[in-house]
Order: structure tokens, then sequence, then C-alpha cells
């Protein structure tokens, strides 16, 4: 554990340290450039152009133009060390004013906007002393863009060394390389960047590599084992199907909005531990108890407390604060490997909730104070009404994340039908084929909520990247499009799998191209 | 290499050419029908058991015409700036209809999917999402995405990425090709210096490699990888082109010349490669210049300028519109199919040349994208008329690993045959 959380770190830091270098040598090498041009220009004067060019040359070499060089080194300095303690590879949406207020006035977004104050007023500072205090303000060609108001800098920057592919092997060939490969990254919770360049790299090598393709369908020697396939399917599995709870749950919720609030004398949680509304789709699974509860899925059937009421002889308690919730889908052996990897999207977070922004999605009924915030309801105070476009990029937010997952698996599968000499990928199939086709439903029920199929306005010329905007519907058309790549390979091959009944017709509808 | 002169004589006129049998193009009259043997295997698709019908267009002149690229469906763009979908397993006809649309010079459906349409229009290119099972006849235009870019009109070329992901779409006015994320309606701009616009596109079945010609004397070939590089080919000004189902061979005309090129690509392997791989200079693999057939019904000239070219997704056979002289009615224009084979060797081998009715031109030409029979050339004539032109054989590559494939079997003798193969 110790030394896979190291090994992280360590891998953490070759993949941001060179981007880091780059950026931070990049933004040093032109500087002097730009603070050239900048003089050169603000002493233009087209009217006696031989003597604009010849003060200017003189003053690039005055002792408080390279002073202030210096000075605008160390300013790009800090905040690129700024950047790298706060970025964020996933943007966080606020979703109500009183968590946008929150946000903002967040200790540490509050420190970070007061470095990058006193960073604009040196480089201010320098701009006025350079031009001989002729002009008032500055606008600095090579530091970062400041935002009007302040958040976790992402990586969201256009032709940097950011934005570049990180390619990880699939088979080790080198002891130390062991923590670094395709398989273990993605089945050890890395970082949300490692998670990010790894997912795009599985994206990259299923459609363009075919050797490293060979080296995800190869067997263990001497076991005979598809380790490979078998980590990278079902950290694919368990990331898709996490997506698909979120947005049940958020249907829930949407669901239980628009119904009026159940008096308190029915609701029987306990007041230590945070209950959840709506759940009444998912079957856990309790650990210690072994009592598994099936359900249809039925989202929008009136929600009520009933999951709480009818798990007999189990703690209340325990099936909500223990990890082991999993979504049971069609049908999926309960020792499935992937069982134990779901993460709970109903564990909430404690602590302080102005600045929770997924979280803060679901109906809470709770009795503790600093809940109320939280209930969607139509009488509250103005802070409390949840922006209705905010909160559905909430839940697409990390949703890149899903597109590579699902473009990278069903390449594979696609290759697989010509390209598996050991069948690894077959006895998986069946999971695949009902993750993607519950998925896909419950995409197209979230679709059919207000204001989710509706396209946000676009704001041209805007230097600041918003494609995150518009990720759920990439994910809508990339879903499809990796089941008609599946279904269009097999063909009637398909009609072998085990499938449920109405999978199966779902199934048919793909391959006669009607849905 | 390939001339005219090898080819058996042109049908005579008022023969129209129903079908091939085993390198033969058989002809006949209107009223003939077929073998009762392949009649029982064609019931199935309504399409083929009408194959030398038109469909009552009444003096439309149709504009563009694109295959479903996997099922029995395709869209035809009209002289009154309407689209209509036909589909063999439906009797309604969609008509599409939009503001915008106007001036269709192309379409395309989008690959692994039911029914996306991609349209280019005079100032846009509009996408239309079709409901595969509904059955009205004007779907409205809300169901139409508009994607337009300053500057990027008439929009005259649009080729999706085999996977679906990406369209492209090309202008003679723009010098940049655009390359669109169609779901969030974001796009790329592939900028080049030199070359004029873009007036032709077309992507490799694979999915590797991206044609793209340009009205002066340069066009391009991109190797669509991890780091998208570009190679520059040619020194001539490109009519048209298509690529061999592997992806490992082009075809092309030039405009002034009358011979078909031939451009081969090693196979790309996964690897960075400094440059597009591939032969540096193409090789001249047929010629079409004017020759005279004679023939019991008078004498016929026949040969020119390359209009169109395509090629079947069995890489079987090759369909070229030869465009003749217009002003002297004597060399009308023409459709010339060759039988090809890509590995391995590549051979250009005559069959046959395709004849309509009388006095009507070739306007469109293009093959079926699933036939399981062989191929099927669908051919759009100036009359209006839309025929389809089945192709039998046996393909002589191994079967494909598609489960719809269904081997034909081979009625008569092969016909032997001096074989003509590359000089």
């Amino acid at each position: 554990m110790e030394a896979a959380a190291g090994g992280q770190r360590a891998l953490l830091r070759q993949v941001l340290g060179w981007r880091v270098a780059a950026t931070i040598t990049w933004s040093v090498l032109l500087l002097p450039i730009c603070t050239a041009a900048f003089v050169v220009f603000s002493g233009l004067d087209p009217f006696h152009p031989v003597r604009w060019i010849s003060n200017s040359f003189n003053d690039l070499y005055t002792s408080y133009v390279i002073f202030c060089i210096f000075l605008m080194s160390v300013v790009i300095i800090v905040i690129s060390i700024f950047n790298v303690e706060f970025y964020a590879v996933v943007p966080s949406i606020p979703c109500s004013r009183l968590a946008l207020i929150g946000k903002i006035i967040h200790p540490q977004q509050v420190i970070h906007s007061f470095v990058h104050a006193i960073m604009g007023m040196l480089v201010a500072w320098c701009a006025t002393v350079m031009t001989k205090g002729r002009f008032q303000f500055l606008a600095v060609s090579c530091t970062p863009s400041e935002r009007l108001y302040p958040k976790g800098v992402d990586m969201y920057h256009d032709g940097s060394p950011y934005r570049q592919s990180h390619h990880f092997p699939v088979q080790p060939t080198f002891a130390q390389e062991t923590d670094q490969c395709l398989p273990k990254i993605l089945n050890s919770n890395p970082p949300l960047l490692i998670k990010f360049l790894a997912l795009q790299d599985l994206m990259l090598l299923s459609q363009y590599s075919p050797v490293r393709r060979q080296e995800v369908f190869s067997l263990s020697q001497p076991g005979g084992h598809p380790h490979n396939w078998t980590a990278i399917s079902r950290e694919c599995l368990s990331l898709l199907s996490d997506l698909t709870q979120r947005l049940i749950a958020q249907q829930e919720a949407a669901a239980a909005n628009g119904r009026a609030k159940p008096p308190v004398g029915e609701m029987k949680v306990p007041p230590q531990t945070p209950g959840a509304v709506g759940i009444e789709d998912m079957s856990f699974q309790s650990q210690r108890s072994n009592i598994v509860l099936r359900a249809s899925m039925s989202p929008l059937v009136k929600p009520s407390l009933m999951p709480v009421k009818t798990s007999p002889g189990s703690d209340v308690g325990s099936p909500f604060s223990s990890p082991a919730l999993s979504y049971k889908m069609g049908i999926v052996d309960v020792k499935s490997p992937w069982h134990g990897s779901v993460q709970s999207p109903l564990v909430v977070r404690r602590g302080p909730k102005l600045w929770t922004s997924i979280s803060d999605k679901k109906l809470l009924v709770q009795t503790s104070a600093d809940n109320v915030f939280l209930q969607q309801g139509k009488g509250g105070p103005v802070f409390e009404t949840q922006h209705p476009e905010a909160s559905i990029q909430a839940v697409f937010s990390d949703a890149q994340m899903h597109i590579w997952a699902l473009e990278g698996l069903s390449h594979l599968v696609a290759a697989s039908f010509t390209e598996d000499q050991f069948g690894v990928v077959q006895t998986t199939l069946p999971a695949i084929l009902n993750t993607l086709l519950t998925l896909q439903e419950v995409v197209d029920r979230h679709f059919k909520l207000p204001h989710v199929s509706s396209k946000p306005p676009r704001i041209s010329g805007s230097l600041v990247d918003t494609s995150y905007k518009t990720l759920r519907f990439a994910l809508r058309a990339s879903l499809k499009t990796a089941l008609y790549r599946i279904t269009t390979v097999f063909g009637e091959h398909l009609n072998a799998v085990q499938v449920s009944t109405e999978h199966k017709k779902r199934l048919q509808q793909f391959l006669e191209y009607k849905e | 290499m390939c001339s005219l002169g090898l080819f058996p004589p042109p049908p005579p006129p008022g023969d129209v050419t129903l079908y091939e049998l085993n390198n033969a193009l058989v002809c006949g009259r209107l009223s003939e029908q077929l073998p009762l043997a392949f009649q029982s295997q064609l019931t199935s698709e309504d399409m083929i058991a009408a194959f030398s019908q038109a469909v009552d267009w009444a003096g439309c002149t149709v504009r563009a015409f694109a295959w479903h690229p996997h099922t029995n469906k395709f869209a035809v763009a009209l002289l009154d700036d309407s689209i209509r979908v036909y589909n063999s397993s439906s009797a309604t006809v969609p008509s599409l209809k939009h503001r915008l649309q106007r001036n269709v010079a192309s379409m395309a459906w989008k690959p692994l999917c039911a029914s996306i349409l991609a349209v280019a229009c005079q100032s846009c290119v509009l996408v239309w999402h079709l409901d595969p099972t509904s059955l009205s006849t004007r779907p409205s235009s809300g169901c139409a995405q508009v994607l337009s870019y300053p500057g990027h009109s008439p929009v005259t070329s649009l080729a999706w990425a085999p996977g679906g992901e990406r369209l492209l779409s090309a202008s003679p006015v723009d010098t940049a090709m655009l390359v669109w994320d169609v779901s969030t309606e974001t796009c790329v701009q592939l900028q080049w210096f030199g070359g004029g616009g873009v007036t032709f596109l077309a992507w490799s079945p694979d999915g590797s490699k991206v044609l793209a010609a340009t009205p002066s004397a340069v066009f391009r070939v991109t190797e669509v990888t991890l780091s998208h590089r570009q190679g520059d080919k040619g020194d001539a000004v490109p009519q048209t082109g298509c690529w061999s189902p592997d992806g490992s061979r082009l075809l092309f005309t030039v405009l002034g010349e009358s011979v078909i090129y031939s451009l081969s690509f090693s196979e790309y392997r996964g690897e960075m490669q400094g440059q597009v791989g591939g032969s540096k200079t193409a090789s001249i693999v047929a010629d079409l210049s004017e020759t005279t057939f004679e023939t019991l019904y008078g004498e016929e000239r026949i040969g020119g300028e390359v209009h169109s070219m395509v090629w079947d997704p069995t890489g079987e056979r090759l369909a070229v519109i030869i465009r003749g002289h217009p002003e002297s009615p004597s060399t009308p224009p023409a459709i010339a199919v060759f039988r090809t084979r890509n590995s391995p060797v590549f051979e250009l081998l005559p069959c046959g040349f395709v004849r309509g009715e009388r006095g009507a031109r070739p306007q469109l030409i293009s093959f079926h994208p699933c036939f399981p029979q062989g191929a099927l050339l669908t051919v759009c004539w100036s009359s209006g008329r839309i025929s389809h032109i089945p192709f039998f054989f046996v393909s002589a590559l191994e079967p494909r690993a598609s489960p719809r494939r269904s081997p034909v079997p081979v009625l008569g003798s092969v016909r032997e045959q001096p074989l003509f193969s590359e000089l």
C-alpha cells in the first residue's frame, strides 16, 4: 500500500514534472521577448521612427528594465507553483448561489486570490516603471489569464504541454515499471490526472496500436490468466456503473422534487447517519449479513423510505456507512471481481457542505442543522435553489473519463473479434453488454428531464475552455456509437450471448439499426 | 497497363445493362426478366427485385446520392433542394426540407449509426437526426443541427471518419478543412498554406488516411494517427480519387488527362513515421483515351477524361464515369467497369461498359456498402432514373469477418480469358 502510493506519487511527479518544467521554461524564455516588444511598442512614435527605435533599444539595456524582467520571472515561477499545487483536472461546478459564495470565501481560494493580486500589482508596477510612468494599466501577454472569480486553475489550457498524452506500458518489461503499467494504474486509485491520462492512453491504444492490443489480450505466464484484460475491463465497467448510479440518484432527486415533502413522522432514519431517499432500485449487499435485495429498474416510482424498512435484520447504519454497496445489473456473479471496487455515491462527505458539488445534488433529509441548506423546496430562500444547468453539468463534469473508457472498451471488444486468440473477451461480453445497455437506458431517461437536452448558449470569442458544458451530449453520442460498433462487428453472433430478455430485445433493435 | 481497347465492345444502343454474371455484363431490353435461379435469392430485398426500375422522379434531376453504410437505405438530393430517404423495408419516404438546405452538393450518412445524415449545403453543414422507426413523411426542421463556420461556404465535400467520431467538411473557398465534433458542435481547423480551398475529400475505409484535393496542383494525403502528419504528394490537379478497402492504395485521376494513377501506401504499424509512408511516385494503371469500337450498329467512340470513380467495398470492381466530349454527340459519357484485385499484387482488368436508356447520360455512381452477393452499382441518370445493377461474383479474398455475407453458388463455368496484368 505504501509502496503503491509512493509509486503513484513518483509517477505523478514524473508525469507532471516535465509539463511544469516545460511551461515554466517557455514562459521565462519568452519573457524577455515580450518585455522587449512591450518596451518598443509602448514608446510608439510614428512621426519619429528612427528616434523611437533607437530610444527603445537604449531603454532595453537600462538597469530597471533588467530588474523588472527578473522580478517578472519570479512572478511567473510563483504563479506556476500555485498552478501545480491547485490544479484540478475536473472543473468543480458550484450548483447553488450559496455554494458559489462559499467557494469564493473558502480560505484556500482567498489565499490564492491574495497572492495573485500581489503578483498583479508587481507586474503592473514593473510595467509602469518600464514605460516611464506614461500609462496606467497593462495587459501582460505571458502570464496566465486571470479569471473573474478565483477557482482552482484547471488543466484546460489551449496548445500547452498539459494536453499531451502519456504512454503507459501495458506489459511491464522492467521490474521497476510494474507499478506504472496500465492495468495496475487503472485498478489502484490514482490521482485524477494520472487516471485521465491512463484512460486517454487506453482509448488511443485500442484504436491505433495492434501490438499493444495483443498485450491486453494476452495470458499471464505460467498461470494462463487474462490479468490485463480483467483489470482493464473491470475498471471501465466500474466507472460506467458508477456513472449509472449517479444518474439514477439525480433522477430520483428530480422526481422527488415535484412531489410534496413527506411528513416528518414517516422518516425513520436515525439522526446520526445520513439517509438517502429513493434508492429502492439499488440492491445492496451487506458483506456481513449477505442479504441481497433484487429490485426492478423503475426509478420514477414514488420514492419512499421503504428500503430502510424492508431490510430485515440488518443494521440500518451498516449499508450506508460501509462501502460495500453494489449495483446489481442483470446476471452478474455476486463474487464478481469488480463488486468490491464500486464506490458508493451515496456516502456523503461530512464536513462543511458549502463546497461539495456532486454530492449535494441528492435530496438529503436530515434533522441536523447544517443540512437545512440542501433541501430543495419551493419556499426556500434564494440561496438554496439549485441552478438547473449547473447541477446537470456537475453530474457530467468528469464524463470525459467515461467517454474514453467507452471508446477504449468498445474498440477493444470490436478488435477482439479477429485479434483475440485466447477468447479472453468472450466471457466478459455479457457484463459489458449489460453495463452499456443499462447506461444507455439511464442516459436516455436522463435526457428527458427538463433542461438536460437543451444546449447551453455558446459564448464565442471566450478564451476559457467550456467544453465541460456539452460533455453530456458527447457522452450520449459516444455511448451509442460504442454499442453500434460492437453490434456491427459481431452481427448475429450476439444472439448467443447471455443477456436478459429485455436487453436482448434492445440488442435486436441495434442489430437492425432501429435505435 | 489497361486501356479501353481491351474492353469488349459496348452494347448496342437501346439495350440496357442489367447485371453482371462472372465477369460478363449482360444487356437486354427492359422487359426481360432475370433467370429464375437468381430470383429466388433476390426476393428478400425489394430494391434488387426492381433493379431495372426507375423511381418516379418526373423530371427532377438528382444532385447527390448516398447509400447508408449498413442498411438498404439511401438518400437522394433533388433539384428542388429537398432530400428523400428511401428504405427497402419501409414504404414511407421521408422528405427533408430546411430553409438553410440549398444547393446540396454532397451527403454522407454517419457510420455506426441508425440514421444521421450530414448534408453539405450552400452556407452550412446540416446534420439530420432522423428517427429510424418513424413513419412521418416530413421530419421537422428541429431534427437538423446546423454546423456553420464563418467563411466556410459553400460546402462541397463531406467525409465521416469510418468510426463515426468526426466529420470532415471542405469548401473550395476555405483553405482550411474543418474537423467537426457533431455532438458538441465544435470544430477544429486544419489549416495549410497554399493550394486554395479543398474540393474533394476521401477517407480511407480503415480510417488511417484522408485524401484532400485542391483546385491548384497540390493534393494532400494526411495520415490520421496519433499526431496527424501530412504528406504532400503530387503536382497535378486531382479530379477524383478512391481508396482500396484496406487503405493501402489510392487510385486517382487528374484534370486534363485521361489516365488513372495509382499510389500505394505502406501499412501503418503503430510506429512513428517521419512522413507519410508509401511510394513517392504514382504509376499509371489505366489509359482511357478515346478508342473507336466497330460494332454492328455503327462506330462508337468512347474515351476521355474521368469525371468520377468509385471502388466497391470488396475491392473487386471499379466503376468510372468517362466524360467524353460534350460537344460531339458521338462520344457520349460512358460508364466503364474494371475488375480489380489489390493483393497479392494490384491488378486492373476490363469488365465492360454499362449502358442506360437511349439518350440518358450518367450523372452519379455509387456502390452499395454491404451487398452480400458481390457488388451493387447504383447509377443516377440524367433522365431522373436511378438504376441498380448487381454484379454477382464470389470475392477472391477470404471472406470478411461479417456473418451476413453468404456465398453465392457459382453457375456456369468461368470463361477462359487472357489475363492482362500490370505492365
